[in-house]
């Protein structure tokens, strides 16, 4: 294939990133941020999946046979525990504002600027070779591709020489993408956008090569098994075959699950940029769903290659280009390259911009602050600085790898470097799990665990590969340092039947472990490491209150504090950032001093930007602390805690209160209404009662003073006296009753009962009344009315009550009573109805109340106590009925009451 | 609760991806021509998928007890 195409088409592809990347910028500051979506997240953290993965899993399944899967199978069984210890560490970073590995690590252990040195320092080491073998694959994959045109002959220095630019146009995609912002905690949501679709592509094109090599080329995976496994060699492919590879297998599979949490790119993605906790839920299966699909056609592939090109000297590592380009599709090629080219570019970005805010943070600041000078020297123009050496440190490490692939990575297989930066991030495991979930663990024992580890990875596992590219003596290897024996660097102290990263791993990570538990075990904290680790080990109880409470006991001044500030966010942002934190948690910002929690905020704010450690440095330079106890901290945690959930208790009990005094001012009405009702009631019994009372009086005086008296006229007196005293007895039981029935004594005495009896023994009881008067009663029978339980007396009672209340509103000779009764859905309806007087609206409802003429004493008083209707109502509820009237002033009333005989 | 399930998911599919367990399918026999180890190391990490799948599906209100 013409190369010039190859150029043609890496440059549109690079295009296309800086596109999807400004994009996405875009669309973030127009408020439509892209990374807030799980998915985006999910396919950022397939950068684990880089070159290595896209040619060289292929090329150790050739070597190692199913051994290649582990680096994959390892972080599939690590998801589940990564989603425990990545929240952890997510909601750590989030609240102390930590921005890699090295930070965290440095933080975790009293903010060490010794102990971040160091990671930075094994990261480099680990992570350059890693950043060199993909130039590598690039260089590579593109010689392939453009020598099998036979145009190229390899002589050419501009193609030669391609690693070199690809590694300049990555510099500054990952300057302009990377370094934009001050503050190392905003994200950087082009790249990860960008990231993302790389992600897809690289997935696409692996696939696609592998359905291409196991359908096309030949008949599917069974086909492809059975042809290789007629060449004895090849049965080692998918097969361990002896009981040694089931402990590498172990190792591998060990050694992956911790560098997919550690490495500085993973960190990066999943720790750094995440936006929101809940989206692991999704990339807990995501991702290994990601893995799971782009290994799927890795061992077939292998085998097509060995069978395709047996005895051909061609390069394991290339066969995912090899294959297509023998079967001439051009296309597929390209594809494929662009995917292999996507899987390289991704992982370097990615990690140089995780290296680059390390070794700003935790390697050259520390040095600037500590030194008068170099401070002086860049005073009010810090944040120009820490940019500019995040910016030369991408450059740095850009062209450090690139030398690296000169010189050194030519001499070997993409795997292997691999898996040796794999240990080398294995190191942290101890000082990061242990600083997640125990609490003893210090900074000595970190430090040291560190210390003696890396350099065991550094002996067992780069020491070899300088030896091997002629930097020391082959006698190392051969005869062990110093000629002992039982250092000899691929089988320490004797060690055999390990693969050399097993080995290396083992030992590195025993006496790394060993040393970091006994030197935690053994010296004391001091104050500071204490603060931290309770800090991160409870992040979980604390990270509510942290932000408005402080560990910090010191004095600062705060122009100090405005100074520093305004270094990094620049005067007006500076002052902005003070004066609402200073409202938010009412701080008086006009004395000198600083508030304790103030200076807190601020050193979280420089961390953001340079380092725990850094900014550590930096408020310690400006004010003079005291130091505080552990369990001063403890207390004071606990006190904001224990002060916010006071809070939130007392709040809960003042609602509770206040409903409370509520409900008591309902009742205390309701009781004053009926206080009143009570006192009308009596006002109105009394008055009652005294009416006939006087006439009795008068009557008897008038008969006792004359005893003269004609008889006639004594009779007619005395019988106006029994007729009163029949009045006020009838009075008094009608009181008596309504007061049973109020109190809720009155028992019904039910029987069965016809309503038509009822009605017929109540019209009966009036019926010389009405006759006298001259008035008509009709009464019009439902025959279909069934039979209902009932107290029958109380029924008649109602009856009559409301007949006789008819009769006395009637017009005498004129009037007309109609009593009704329909059975309708289970209900007896019964309506008395009369053509006398009527009621007026607004008193319609008044008249079942006792007395209602108590209310408004103006209205012209009933014939009558005023209690019937009371009583009657009571009556109709106690058989679970109901009672109203419709009426018209001048046309008359028509009492209804329902009775529900179901 | 939940934190506790995944723990055991892991501690599972790490014992179900090594030895011994993976030294039963390591026998050189093959299903349809592919060889039973390879069935077996994609049939268990589709398993395992599935199984987190299901996990994180089924309590997607817990753990809010944090934010």
């Amino acid at each position: 294939m013409n190369s010039l195409i190859l150029v043609i088409a890496s440059v549109l592809y690079l295009a296309l990133l800086f596109g999807v990347a400004y994009w996405a910028e875009k669309q973030s500051e127009k408020g439509k941020s892209l990374v807030t979506n799980p998915y985006i997240y999910a396919l950022s953290l397939a950068v684990y999946c880089t070159a290595w993965t896209f040619y060289g899993s292929v090329g150790r399944a050739v070597t190692n046979g199913i051994e290649s899967l582990s680096a994959f199978i390892g972080p599939t069984i690590m998801m589940p525990i990564w989603w425990i210890v990545l929240r952890k560490i997510i909601r750590i970073c989030k609240v102390q504002r930590i921005t890699s590995i090295a930070d965290f690590i440095s933080s975790r252990y009293g903010k060490s600027a010794t102990l971040g040195v160091w990671v930075t320092l094994v990261c480099i080491a680990g992570i350059l070779p890693y950043i060199a073998i993909q130039l590598k694959a690039i260089s590579s994959s593109f010689l392939i591709v453009a020598r099998s045109s036979g145009e190229y002959k390899g002589d050419d220095l501009f193609w030669r020489d391609l690693p070199f630019y690809i590694a300049v146009a990555l510099s500054a995609f990952t300057i302009i993408f990377g370094t934009r912002k001050i503050d190392s905690t905003e994200r950087h949501e082009g790249m990860v956008t960008a990231i993302a679709a790389e992600s897809i592509i690289k997935l696409i094109a692996f696939v696609t090569i592998g359905i291409f090599v196991t359908y096309t080329v030949f008949d599917g995976f069974g086909d492809i098994f059975q042809k290789a496994s007629s060449i004895p060699n090849h049965r080692n492919i998918f097969i361990f075959a002896d009981d040694g590879d089931f402990s590498n297998w172990f190792w591998h599979i060990f050694l992956s699950m911790a560098a997919v949490m550690f490495l500085p790119r993973q960190f990066q993605v999943a720790v750094v940029e995440n936006v929101n906790e809940k989206h692991l839920n999704k990339a807990i299966w995501l991702f290994p769903l990601y893995m799971l699909l782009i290994n799927v056609f890795v061992i077939p592939t292998a085998l097509a290659g060995e069978l395709l090109f047996a005895n051909q000297n061609i390069n394991p590592d290339s066969y995912v280009l090899a294959i297509p380009l023998k079967f001439n599709q051009k296309l597929l090629t390209l594809f494929t390259y662009i995917g292999g080219f996507s899987a390289a570019t991704s992982m370097i970005i990615v990690e140089t911009i995780a290296l680059s805010v390390m070794i700003s943070n935790n390697l050259v600041m520390p040095a600037v602050l500590k030194s008068r000078k170099l401070q002086e020297a860049f005073k009010g123009n810090l944040s120009n600085l820490v940019n500019n050496i995040r910016r030369t440190s991408i450059v740095m490490i850009i062209l450090l790898a690139y030398l690296y692939y000169q010189t050194i990575a030519e001499h070997y297989s993409l795997v292997s470097i691999g898996m040796v930066s794999f240990t080398a991030v294995a190191q942290f495991t101890p000082a990061i799990i242990g600083g997640l979930f125990w609490k003893t663990g210090n900074r000595k024992g970190a430090l040291v665990g560190l210390v003696a580890g890396s350099t065991v990875w550094f002996y067992t596992l780069v020491l070899p590969s300088l030896v091997e590219a002629g930097f020391f003596p082959k006698s190392i290897m051969d005869k062990g340092l110093l000629g002992i024996e039982m250092l000899k660097p691929f089988s320490l102290f004797g060690l055999r039947g390990m693969d050399n990263i097993s080995h290396g791993l083992f030992w590195s990570l025993l006496l790394n472990l060993g040393c970091y538990l006994y030197f935690s075990l053994t010296r004391k904290a001091s104050s500071i490491e204490h603060n931290q680790a309770v800090i991160f080990v409870d992040i979980f109880e604390y990270s509510a209150h942290i932000e408005n409470s402080s560990i910090w006991r010191g004095t600062a001044y705060l122009p100090d504090i405005q100074m520093l500030l305004s270094n990094f966010f620049g005067e007006k942002r500076s002052e902005k950032i003070l004066r609402l934190f200073a409202q938010k948690n009412k701080i008086n910002l006009n004395s000198g001093k600083a508030d304790p929690r103030l200076v807190t905020y601020t050193e979280k704010l420089l961390a953001g930007v340079v380092g725990t450690a850094s900014a550590r440095i930096m408020i310690s330079s400006i004010s003079k602390e005291e130091k505080i106890s552990i369990e001063e901290v403890i207390s004071i945690l606990k006190s904001s805690q224990e002060l916010l959930s006071a809070n939130k208790s007392l709040r809960k009990k003042s609602v509770e209160l206040e409903k409370a005094t509520s409900e008591l001012k309902d009742a205390n009405e309701i009781l004053q209404r009926t206080d009143k009702l009570k006192d009308d009631f009596l006002t109105t019994v009394a008055h009652e009662i005294r009416t006939p009372l006087t006439s009795i009086r008068a009557l008897s005086e008038i008969v006792f003073d004359n005893p003269n008296m004609e008889i006639e006229e004594r009779e007619h007196f005395l019988g106006t006296v029994v007729k009163e005293s029949d009045r006020l007895g009838r009075l008094i039981s009608q009181v008596l009753d309504l007061e049973k029935y109020e109190s809720g004594k009155q028992k019904l005495n039910k029987e069965d009962v016809d309503i038509q009896d009822v009605i017929k023994d109540s019209v009966n009881t009036l019926y010389q009344q009405a006759k006298e008067k001259g008035i008509k009663m009709v009464f019009m029978p439902d025959r279909f009315a069934p039979r209902f339980e009932a107290d029958r007396d109380k029924l008649i009672q109602v009856v009559v009550n409301l007949l006789s209340n008819a009769i006395k509103f009637c017009q005498v000779q004129k009037g007309e009573i109609t009593i009704a009764t329909h059975y309708v859905e289970g209900c007896i309806y019964t309506s008395i109805q009369d053509n006398g007087v009527g009621i007026d609206k607004k008193f319609q409802r008044l008249i079942f109340d006792k007395f209602f003429q108590a209310e408004d004493q103006t209205i012209k008083k009933p014939k009558g106590s005023g209690l019937g209707l009371a009583i009657s109502k009571k009556i109709i509820e106690l058989h679970n009925g109901q009672i109203w009237v419709e009426s018209e002033v001048g046309r008359g009333s028509k009492f209804t009451f329902m009775i529900s005989v179901v | 609760m939940k934190e506790q399930k995944l723990i055991i998911i892991s501690v599972l599919f790490l014992i179900l991806f090594n030895f011994p367990i993976l030294s039963i399918f390591n026998n050189g026999d093959s299903i349809n021509g592919i060889p039973t180890l390879y069935v077996y190391v994609f049939s268990v990490w589709i398993l395992f998928i599935v199984v987190i799948f299901n996990v994180m599906k089924k309590e997607p209100k817990e753990n809010q007890r944090n934010e």
